[in-house]
């Protein structure tokens, strides 16, 4: 089937790239910062992550592959959901070992955020490294699809609209940061109370079944689901959109 | 084959001609394959279609025959049907029109018939 | 497949009302080859993205024996549209690019790659944009040729390709055209070299379509008459005339249809009307529209 061979020749490519960044950032890290061996993988895992990020908004070549094999938009889409979350997976599981290396290892001290914000919600440790593999595919899937999903939306654009698009996100921000701090600062906004909301958010700040001061995974979970699952649809959308440019 | 696209007979119909033509002079000889469709189609950038078309009238008048697997040949006795039909048309084509010309020209039957026998004794 | 449909296909410029397709009506039948005709800007090639929905319409359809073609794996999996923009990696291998494509058409001839390879002396292990632009349209009418489709859009294939690689593409074309029929539409400026080859045409100027017959049909009742300029025009007179040359007294006079019942007068000669005059002369009829 065509959208099956497409993914296996992404994935196979991925990979293929992804071992020689690792190594050759792996050795490099090695060789200059003499780092120790988790530091080392966690300086990996970065890399891994920005690489894949970046891979991850070359939309408009996928979809000159795709059209030119005769696969429709909506095949291109299921292939870059089974792809994305291949590749999420290869990341969480990486991200995961080196996290639970480190923590076996280190005597529980970590660099994962995780383990530092919710470990410790659930009274059964086998659950909580369980809770973490998800909730940390969870939220690597859901930084691919934000990529992603930006990336399909500038790829809609040629090269004049995407420094446009880039100009104008890049002052929206700015205005929203600077009304915001007026706000707040200026007018005294601090009677609108942000807290509750950002504790129903993310879980934190809540008591929990374990004991000590862990946040509860499963409301950012929730959270993180709900947006992309958005994400998701806006994703389609786009990907809808396509057309080949002369 | 020579093809003179130029001509307003229809394409088919040149094709035909050309290997009647070739059938007549014995440059196809009786029992012998000739080119496929796909050969001619290819050599002057011709529809196959076309081509098919042209061949199909001479197997129509049982002057080619398709042997299944083998090709397309000249059948036995092409050559004498083909002399035959130009006598036929030798009539039409230049006798009529013969005498149609002299006509225009004003010349008598004996006229034409000593022009012939001129014609005939040089050669 | 039995047939391609395209109904009151619009499509309009990216800016502005202006339409690059108006109105198009055309089907396309099973194992015909179709000569597509028109100037440069004409619409050929937007046509042909948006029956392989490279692009959308803006408004009407493009139907695969009924089924709307629009995200239709199904119907998309039997078109196969060369195009002159560079849909592969430009940096890869032009063997791996091979391989690629292998891979995404199930029944795609490698038998045939490979002849067509040794034939046209493509280096496989060349990259795509190493390529010089004859070779780079051989690389495309390759898998053009190579794929299993049953509906096949060739614009302008054979783009820089010298005189000796033009008729092996050719030749290629009619072997592969009778070994495995199927439609092919092919798009080019270059009318005298497929004049004979296609079955059917169709021609479009300024978004519109103004011929769509048989080339047999065209043929047919394509005729220039030249002599004595009071003669030619006695003979054409109420006749469409769709064009006239002038040569000091002599003049040609160029007409579609049947010839007129009356004699042909002496001096005046009737001749077929090629392929490409009768072109160039509609085009330039319906200027002025």
């Amino acid at each position: 089937m065509k959208e099956l061979d497409l993914y296996k020749n992404l994935i196979k490519r991925y990979l293929f790239y992804l071992l020689i960044f690792s190594c050759v950032f792996g050795l490099m890290n090695l060789i200059f910062n003499h780092s120790p061996l988790f530091s080392l993988l966690h300086s990996i895992s970065y890399y891994l992550y920005g690489y894949t990020v970046a891979l991850v908004t070359l939309n408009y070549y996928l979809f000159n592959l795709s059209i030119s094999s005769g696969i429709s938009r909506n095949g291109l889409y299921r292939v870059k959901l089974y792809s994305l979350s291949t590749i999420t997976f290869f990341i969480n599981i990486f991200i995961f070992s080196i996290n639970l290396f480190s923590y076996i290892l280190n005597n529980k001290q970590t660099d994962s955020i995780y383990m530092n914000l919710y470990f410790g919600f659930f009274n059964n440790n086998i659950i909580n490294f369980i809770s973490m593999f998800i909730i940390g595919f969870i939220t690597i899937f859901f930084i691919m699809i934000l990529f992603n999903t930006l990336g399909t939306f500038l790829s809609l654009f040629n090269v004049l609209g995407k420094i446009i698009t880039f100009f104008v996100i890049y002052a929206m921000i700015h205005i929203g940061l600077i009304s915001f701090s007026i706000y707040y600062f200026v007018f005294g906004f601090k009677n609108i109370n942000l807290q509750p909301t950002f504790d129903l958010i993310t879980g934190l700040n809540t008591s929990t079944a374990g004991g000590g001061n862990t946040g509860n995974p499963i409301s950012i979970a929730i959270t993180l689901i709900l947006f992309t699952c958005l994400l998701l649809f806006i994703n389609y959308k786009l990907t809808k959109k396509f057309q080949i440019r002369k | 084959m020579q093809f003179d696209f130029q001509s307003p007979e229809p394409i088919f119909l040149q094709v035909s001609n050309q290997i009647e033509d070739a059938i007549f002079t014995g440059a196809f000889k009786e029992g012998t394959q000739i080119p496929s469709t796909t050969e001619i189609s290819k050599t002057f950038q011709i529809n196959p279609a076309t081509v098919l078309k042209g061949m199909n009238l001479l197997v129509n008048n049982n002057l080619l025959e398709k042997q299944r697997g083998r090709g397309t040949f000249v059948t036995y006795g092409a050559q004498q049907r083909v002399i035959n039909e130009r006598r036929e048309h030798f009539y039409h084509d230049y006798i009529l029109n013969l005498i149609n010309e002299s006509k225009k020209l004003h010349l008598s039957k004996d006229d034409i018939l000593e022009l012939i026998k001129r014609g005939y004794d040089n050669g | 497949m039995d047939k391609l449909e395209i109904k009151n296909l619009n499509r309009n410029f990216k800016f502005g009302k202006q339409k690059v397709l108006k109105n198009i009506n055309v089907s396309f039948l099973s194992n015909k080859i179709y000569g597509l005709f028109g100037e440069n800007g004409a619409g050929k090639s937007t046509l042909m993205s948006i029956i392989a929905d490279y692009n959308f319409p803006t408004s009407g359809e493009v139907l695969l024996d009924g089924e709307n073609v629009h995200d239709n794996d199904n119907a998309l999996s039997k078109i196969y549209y060369m195009n002159q923009n560079n849909m592969y990696p430009k940096n890869e291998k032009v063997a791996k690019t091979f391989k690629f494509v292998q891979s995404m058409y199930e029944g795609y001839d490698v038998n045939l790659q490979n002849k067509l390879v040794k034939e046209f002396q493509l280096n496989t292990k060349s990259r795509f944009n190493k390529l010089s632009t004859g070779y780079k349209s051989i690389m495309k009418i390759i898998i053009a040729l190579c794929v299993p489709c049953e509906f096949i859009m060739l614009d302008e294939p054979t783009l820089g390709l010298d005189a000796r690689n033009r008729d092996i593409f050719y030749r290629e074309l009619i072997e592969s055209y009778t070994d495995h029929p199927r439609t092919f539409v092919i798009s080019t400026h270059i009318i005298e070299e497929i004049d004979k080859l296609v079955s059917d045409v169709v021609m479009i100027n300024n978004g519109k379509i103004i011929l769509n017959d048989s080339a047999d049909n065209i043929r047919s009742k394509a005729y220039s008459i030249n002599g004595p300029a009071d003669l030619v025009d006695e003979y054409v007179h109420g006749l469409d005339i769709i064009g006239k040359e002038s040569l000091g007294q002599y003049e040609t006079g160029h007409i579609m249809g049947r010839l007129p019942e009356k004699e042909i007068p002496s001096g005046v000669e009737v001749n077929k009307m090629e392929l490409q005059k009768l072109i160039v002369n509609l085009m330039d009829r319906s200027e002025g529209d």
